[in-house]
């Protein structure tokens, strides 16, 4: 789950919550707050009506009164509209009516809608009592001779009204405010977040070639370690990548001196006039030591270029002209195999490149290609071009490569079948990471029209 | 002629000092930087081979150091350290030349003669291939002891070729070394100097490389 999902989870639980309680807990209070209000007001009417009972009953007709009261009685019917004020009352009369009774409890006077026997058989004080199928509210009060009793009663639809009203005014606006809270935290957490997210894109563009220190602005304490924590672990992932290859440098730079001295001394051996005697093998020594060494520059090229340890120095550069360079270096190698190599001269091929990866690229293609070409054999070196691309070819008639192991040569040290001469099996390794460098393709073929290896690096333009 | 060579490596610097001998030179090894620079205050060398990875003091410092104190004696580096910034670095610290290890023994010699050629100015020895014999002093060919004649533009072609055998010369390279003769070169005339050339000291003498350019190929043993 996101960091944010989770917050926002959270957060709407919390908002739930804290409101479900803040409403139930006001319900309650208004509740509370409207019995008292409502018990007061009823406790005050019934001794109101006691002591009017008290000061003048008995110089009263009771009869004509209850009449009268009869008379006078709301016109309506307690079913009919529900509108609060009506001409000559309001409808909630019907929620509320009287009693009283003498000192034998007999009714003596009655509100219109009271019924002839009593409500309430408590003697003094509240109750809740249950009168044509709905809750009641009643009061009962005594006056302090004991002659009159009055019980007044109010139906519980006028507080629960009043309560649900209350409540229904608290509740709507949080139910609209809850949808606006979240997606003002949504907001709010998006914003909060955004350094995490500047922190990832940082980390994301890095690869394992350019290990530098995150560059992120106004970096939140929280995150804060965590860089701290992923440039301590990449200064020590650059350390190790370039101990590993500061250590295949110095490998192949300390075999440098003793091959060297060895092949010093086989060529003070040869110059002697006793060397005839030992001519082969020191011919044989000799080979065997400029095989090594070309390993090891090898090795060194390899490390050189290989993924990461090297920053292209870019520049419009022509491919002839550096393959015509390249090439007159190879001219005494491929003549000692009497082999024919060539270079077209009529494309200018103009790439963006750097200039010593690129001479090397050439080198060991225009280097493999004789390598593994018989004697007598021909090496061309051409070029060609497309709207979008423009590509170096290095064609020979040697025995070429089987379709199914195209891929294998680009691997290290992996070496042509049967071929028991000079190669080292990196030359196509480091073409391979020249050609990635510059984003070019290599594509390998079979010469259309003789055996062999074509190689064509496909320069992007 | 007498070379100071300063190679901390016994192996290799016994093998280079037998084969200076060899070829003429009074040689002085020492094998590290301090001993070197007390051996240039109290002989006068001609040439100096310097190894650059030394104990106690480094060849570039040496170098450096003998530069600063205005000493101009020609250096050849000889270094384990190959590619294109190591060898800036030691031509820009004062180096007159440059050879990565390992090397072989006649290209030391071929570069140690061009230096004191360099330095000395003198271009008076003469180049022999085969039958054929060029007079740096005088402008001259000579073939089997005759006079060939051939224009200054033809001379300077053959020369850079005998001065590179082995090493192929590009159409380019060949061009430059006609402007230094003072000379506007047309697009193809490496090609007619070539021809003439052919012309008159024989075809096998210049070998074309297509795409690439000519070479006079090495004899053996030369």
């Amino acid at each position: 789950m996101s960091l944010k999902n989770r917050l926002l989870r959270i957060l709407m639980a919390l908002l739930i919550v804290s409101g479900s309680i803040t409403i139930w807990s006001s319900y309650f209070d208004t509740e509370e707050e409207v019995r008292e209000l409502f018990d007061a007001e009823l406790a005050r009417s019934a001794r109101l009506l006691l002591s009017l009972s008290q000061a003048g009953f008995d110089k009263l007709n009771l009869a004509k009164l209850q009449a009268v009261l009869q008379e006078n009685k709301l016109t309506y019917d307690e079913k009919d509209v529900y509108q609060d004020e009506l001409p000559d009352g309001h409808w909630y009369e019907h929620k509320l009516l009287f009693q009283i009774f003498d000192a034998r409890q007999n009714l003596i006077l009655r509100s219109d809608n009271a019924p002839l026997e009593a409500i309430s058989e408590k003697l003094n004080g509240y109750e809740d009592v249950i009168w044509k199928n709905s809750e009641w509210r009643s009061f009962a009060v005594w006056n302090r001779m004991m002659e009159y009793k009055v019980v007044v009663a109010e139906s519980y639809e006028v507080r629960s009204e009043l309560i649900d009203n209350i409540m229904i005014r608290l509740l709507v606006p949080y139910l609209i405010l809850v949808p606006v809270l979240l997606f003002l935290l949504w907001w709010a957490i998006e914003q909060g977040l955004k350094p995490l997210k500047s922190v990832t894109d940082e980390v994301s563009k890095l690869d394992e070639r350019h290990l530098t220190a995150l560059n992120v602005d106004q970096v939140p304490e929280e995150i804060q370690p965590l860089i701290n924590a992923l440039d301590k672990l990449f200064e020590k992932l650059r350390f190790s990548f370039d101990k590993e290859r500061r250590f295949s440098a110095d490998a192949a730079h300390e075999l440098r001196t003793p091959l060297a001295a060895l092949r010093t001394h086989v060529q003070l051996m040869r110059s002697d006039s006793e060397a005839d005697k030992f001519k082969n093998s020191l011919d044989k020594i000799m080979q065997a030591v400029d095989r090594a060494s070309h390993v090891v520059d090898q090795l060194m090229n390899l490390v050189k270029y290989d993924e990461g340890s090297m920053v292209p120095n870019l520049v419009m550069l022509n491919l002839k002209d550096l393959s015509v360079l390249v090439a007159a270096d190879l001219v005494p190698f491929a003549l000692e195999k009497n082999i024919e190599l060539s270079v077209a001269e009529d494309i200018a091929a103009n790439v963006y490149g750097d200039e010593s990866a690129l001479g090397m690229l050439i080198r060991n293609l225009i280097d493999n290609a004789i390598r593994y070409t018989q004697n007598g054999g021909k090496v061309d070196v051409y070029f060609s071009k497309t709207e979008t691309s423009v590509s170096l070819h290095v064609s020979d008639n040697g025995p070429g490569v089987e379709n199914e192991n195209y891929d294998k040569v680009f691997e290290r040290f992996h070496r042509g079948e049967g071929h028991v001469l000079s190669g080292c099996g990196i030359g196509l390794a480091i073409v391979d990471e020249i050609a990635r460098l510059h984003m070019a393709n290599i594509k390998l073929t079979k010469p259309e029209e003789h055996s062999g290896l074509h190689v064509e690096v496909v320069f992007d333009i | 002629m007498r070379i100071l060579l300063v190679e901390d490596d016994a192996l290799l610097g016994e093998g280079v000092e037998i084969g200076l001998r060899k070829a003429g030179y009074a040689v002085d090894w020492v094998r590290n930087g301090e001993v070197a620079e007390t051996a240039l205050l109290s002989e006068d060398y001609d040439l100096m081979v310097l190894d650059l990875g030394l104990p106690k003091k480094s060849g570039i410092e040496v170098l450096k150091d003998m530069r600063a104190s205005g000493n101009k004696l020609p250096v050849l580096i000889l270094t384990a350290m190959a590619g294109v910034e190591h060898r800036v670095a030691g031509l820009d610290a004062g180096a007159d030349d440059y050879l990565t290890k390992p090397f072989d023994l006649s290209e030391l010699y071929a570069r140690l003669r061009a230096l004191v050629r360099r330095n000395t100015g003198r271009t008076d020895t003469k180049i022999e291939y085969g039958n054929i014999q060029l007079d740096p002093a005088a402008y001259e060919v000579m073939q089997d002891g005759e006079k060939v004649e051939v224009s200054r533009r033809e001379y300077a072609v053959l020369y850079s070729l005998l001065e590179n055998t082995g090493r192929v010369m590009s159409r380019e390279m060949l061009e430059q070394t006609m402007y230094g003769w003072g000379e506007e070169v047309g697009s193809n005339a490496v090609e007619v100097y070539v021809h003439h050339l052919r012309k008159k000291l024989g075809n096998d003498l210049i070998r074309t490389i297509r795409g690439i350019g000519y070479m006079i190929e090495k004899k053996q043993n030369s």
